[in-house]
């Protein structure tokens, strides 16, 4: 493991000092606490962290220095989904495990191909994360603890409660709450943050859920596998990070009500 | 007068040649008939024009060409739902394609670092 975590910007909040807000229906309240190194050692093994790139030269060392002072390379699984710059050279030169999609087939589908390699290599806890930058590797802890204690099968990171997200504008903030009230009237399930790449599965979680939106509707669907299969979940906060890297790779703020009747008419397909 | 020629003479041309390509086994017998039944009713559609007003008095429309205006909106609504779906089914194989080559490159990559050390 090398390299320092880069500096961050936003406000600095340490672990184990904050306490969550109550959310209602199938949650439960998580309490974070301090991690040793012993504890961490452990809690750490078969966990996989799959992190979805297209076109990320710019930042992909960063994530994955950033990744790599969490958990070793062999677990860390980079799905390069048909990058036309040099994001799978870069990530080969870490040696962690590099998926290469031919064909760029959209977010989902990385995550998907990821979270099946994940599987077959034996994972017990799988953690989805940005290759953008957005997030930090060092919350990797706090989001696998709950599944390791048997009290989630899923953890889902949110950036409004607790931590604020640094540098969100408030169209974003807009959207995304609009998002939230969306989501609770169509999939029926309440969460504060309906679109956040940084969550973890248990290994059973991971199997009962089906992707099958390539793109960005894919978070939409994640949602409505946890309602389907009653799966338990709980939300954590979390850093995001946003930039002018990050918001220029992002999604437009209005391109969200196409997502909206995109998710709509696949559902209808179901 | 002179779309009645046109459909009269492009019908029969249609019904002929679906019985060619039916011979050829290049459309299924089923697929002949289909196509050779609309061409038949398209050409008694024109040359009977009271036919097609009886019948559309029928379903409560007032003119034959309304009704079968509205027949052929119909058709072509259920001809694009088929396609979307034929195409959203594409697109899933093809992604269920790229994922089993990415991850047999990946496997053979791993395997072979294994053996090599």
């Amino acid at each position: 493991m090398h390299g320092a975590p880069p500096a961050h910007q936003g406000s600095d909040v340490a672990p184990g000092s904050e306490s969550l807000g109550n959310y209602s229906g199938n949650n439960d309240i998580g309490i974070l606490s301090k991690m040793t190194d012993e504890t961490s050692s452990t809690l750490l093994h078969h966990v996989y962290v799959v992190v979805p790139a297209f076109n990320e030269a710019a930042v992909i060392d960063k994530v994955l220095e950033d990744l790599m002072g969490i958990l070793p390379a062999r677990q860390i699984i980079v799905v390069d989904d048909g990058s036309f710059d040099n994001t799978g050279a870069i990530a080969r030169k870490f040696d962690v495990i590099t998926l290469r999609h031919l064909i760029n087939r959209g977010q989902g589908a990385a995550l998907a191909t990821g979270i099946e390699f994940a599987l077959r290599q034996g994972a017990e806890v799988i953690v989805t994360f940005d290759g953008d930058g957005q997030h930090r590797a060092s919350e990797i802890p706090e989001l696998v603890q709950p599944i390791r204690d048997g009290k989630a099968d899923v953890v889902l990171g949110t950036r409004f409660a607790g931590k604020k997200a640094s540098g969100i504008g408030k169209s974003r903030t807009l959207v995304l709450k609009l998002g939230v009230i969306f989501t609770r009237i169509v999939s029926g399930i309440k969460v504060s943050d309906c679109h956040n790449g940084f969550r973890a599965f248990s290994r059973h979680a991971a199997q009962q859920i089906r992707i099958n939106q390539d793109g960005m509707t894919h978070a939409s669907e994640l949602l409505d596998e946890i309602v389907r299969n009653r799966l338990h979940y709980i939300e954590l906060p979390v850093h995001v990070c946003y930039n002018d890297y990050t918001r220029q790779k992002g999604q437009k703020s209005t391109n969200a009500v196409v997502l909206g009747i995109k998710f709509l008419i696949s559902r209808l397909l179901k | 007068m002179i779309l009645k020629i046109l459909i009269v003479i492009f019908g029969t041309f249609a019904i002929s040649r679906s019985y060619l390509r039916y011979k050829d086994r290049l459309l299924t017998l089923f697929g002949a008939l289909f196509w050779s039944t609309f061409w038949i009713l398209a050409i008694l559609a024109v040359m009977f024009k009271e036919w097609t007003s009886t019948i559309s008095n029928l379903f409560g429309i007032g003119r034959g060409a309304d009704l079968l205006l509205f027949i052929a909106v119909i058709l072509l609504s259920y001809l694009s739902f088929r396609l979307y779906v034929k195409l959203e089914e594409t697109r899933q194989d093809l992604t269920r394609l790229i994922r089993a080559l990415a991850i047999k490159e990946a496997e053979e990559q791993i395997n072979s670092s294994l053996w090599g050390k």
